[in-house]
């Protein structure tokens, strides 16, 4: 198959008078597992309908390798849209609902014949050409969802959060699987998901967005170990962000006795929880507020005077002993504090 | 009338009388006429109605519901006057004209209702793979509403069937088994009326129980 690059320029989409993007200027290398990332409602799945020519455009240009495909048509664009709910035909068995897109090339039967006979052995569904949708499980009809956008070979497979339907194992699964099938045919993938986990696991690069714009766009250990904003941060689950002076002052032993629950500097600081090391310490100057278990660990909140809330997030075996109102002491290494460039 | 003794002679009297099956071979071309058209028509409205969003929608689905609230014999009189003002004779075409309208909201009610139910991704998905607009709308949607195509069919048929006030204003000489029987109660009392109604009352009844439950099934 052949895979190609896909630009977004200056695009805006205005629903009646709500903007849902504003200005967004994208592009994304042939071949690449791109994943958009966001809260719902930041215009994440208008994007991706944008590039499949569901959505029209209110103003710029999309282009799917050298061609302007802004006011190009779904069915003659290069792409294909796998959906959540998957879409598969209801009134067609498996088969016909795999051979649709080559039936409509007006291909020759017996080629559709063979083409969705490889299909249905790739997806491990080769027994069941002739059941309907509605006879499969969920997992199985997501493996025939994908088999019937990937037979008509397009340049772009646009994915709308398709395992936000699945259980969490076979999610797993599927993701990887998903990578594996990108892998091997070397298309460009657009993925739209809201769970931050999936897209670090799966994607090339991450476009994490924000009503409508971009917040920051990174490969996943970038965004996951530098967010840049303190909504990537929060996003990334950095629960602990605080303002600061400013970054030349960083009192290390004395970090957490500066910290202020007022929003006092213009620097914005974030770390994670589970690079806090505490130890009970009548002296510590931190008071445990409440313990949450989490499987294998705890989430420990503890507050000070100045009412700073910390979140420490710790082995079940440390901090099994711990209790409310102990005193806590805590440290964190310098590397470990991020500084953020929003203020 | 009375009851006295159980026979099925008047039946067979109905189903002889020529100018029984005259008005009954009547109806049928036109109640078939009407529905077939009246459903397909209004499968093509509905579609546009449910699937686009265009300015004046609104003020549409409204237009295609008046002929519900206008009285028939309105829509009776008004079509008459204008028919024949174009130089249209009445006659059984016009009748089909006049229900068609009289039915045309009934069916693109059941069929919108159906269409909004099919999820909009359905299509779209159908448009991602290669499929055109108008393809798409015959293999993806009309195979989707396959159920309520058929009861909206069954039920314009049946309101055209029983339909007597436009076909009594619209037609002159070949008339509709309606006004057979209205015109046999005016000019004498004949018991075949009390078959006839029964047979009327059953089919419409048995076809009314049919799209009502194919409306239900998907």
């Amino acid at each position: 198959m052949i895979s190609k690059s896909i630009k977004l320029q200056n695009i805006n989409k205005k629903f009646d008078k709500t903007e849902v993007i504003n200005s967004f200027n994208l592009e994304i290398n042939a071949g690449e597992f791109i994943t958009l990332l966001g809260p719902s409602g930041c215009g994440k799945t208008t994007l991706l309908r944008m590039i499949a020519g569901l959505e029209h455009v209110t103003s710029g240009k999309i282009f799917i390798g050298e061609d302007d495909v802004t006011s190009v048509s779904p069915n003659k664009r290069d792409t294909s849209i796998m959906f959540q709910d998957y879409a598969l035909f209801p009134h067609m068995n498996i088969k016909q609902n795999i051979g649709y897109g080559l039936k409509l090339k007006k291909i020759n039967k017996e080629e559709i014949d063979k083409k969705t006979k490889d299909w249905l052995q790739k997806i491990d569904l080769e027994d069941y050409g002739l059941r309907m949708p509605h006879e499969i499980s969920g997992g199985q009809r997501q493996r025939v969802a994908l088999a019937r956008s990937l037979i008509v070979e397009p340049s772009v497979l646009l994915l709308d959060e398709p395992l936000g339907a699945l259980d969490a194992n076979l999610r797993k699964n599927m993701q990887s699987e998903l990578k594996k099938v990108h892998s091997d045919i070397g298309i460009t993938f657009v993925y739209v998901t809201h769970d931050q986990e999936e897209a670090l696991s799966m994607s090339t690069k991450i476009v994490l967005m924000n009503k409508g714009k971009i917040e920051q766009m990174s490969k996943p250990v970038d965004l996951y170990n530098k967010p840049k904003s303190s909504f990537a941060a929060k996003f990334m689950g950095f629960s602990n962000i605080f303002s600061i002076e400013n970054k030349q002052e960083l009192d290390m032993p004395n970090f957490f006795k500066i910290l202020k629950d007022k929003e006092i500097g213009k620097q914005k600081i974030c770390f994670r929880s589970n690079n806090v090391n505490f130890r009970i310490d009548s002296n510590g100057g931190f008071k445990v507020v409440s313990k949450q278990y989490f499987g294998g660990m705890y989430q420990v909140e503890v507050s000070n005077d100045n009412n700073v809330l910390i979140n420490l997030m710790s082995d079940e075996s440390f901090s099994n002993d711990i209790q409310i109102n102990d005193n806590l002491n805590l440290t964190i290494d310098s590397k470990d504090i991020i500084f953020l460039e929003d203020e | 009338m009375p009851f006295r003794n159980f026979t099925t002679s008047w039946y067979q009297r109905v189903l002889t009388d020529s100018q029984y099956i005259e008005g009954l071979t009547n109806s049928l071309i036109v109640s078939i006429s009407v529905s077939f058209f009246a459903t397909l028509l209004a499968f093509f409205c509905a579609y546009s109605l449910v699937n686009s969003n265009f300015k004046g929608k609104s003020f549409l689905n409204i237009f295609f519901l008046t002929p519900l609230v206008v009285p028939l014999i309105l829509i009776g009189i008004s079509l008459r006057f204008y028919l024949t003002s174009r130089g249209y004779e009445p006659s059984l075409f016009l009748v089909a004209i006049g229900q068609s309208i009289f039915v045309m909201p009934l069916a693109i009610l059941n069929l919108s209702n159906r269409m909004s139910q099919i999820p909009k991704n359905l299509e779209e998905a159908a448009w991602s793979l290669g499929s055109s607009r108008l393809r798409s709308m015959f293999e993806i949607i009309l195979p989707s509403c396959k159920f309520s195509l058929i009861a909206t069919f069954i039920l314009t048929f049946t309101f055209a069937f029983d339909e007597f006030i436009i076909a009594y204003f619209l037609t002159n000489f070949s008339i509709t088994l309606p006004i057979k029987i209205w015109t046999s109660l005016v000019t004498g009392f004949d018991p075949a009326i009390n078959a006839i109604g029964t047979i009327v009352f059953l089919t419409s009844l048995t076809l009314g129980l049919i799209s009502q439950i194919l409306f239900l099934k998907k």
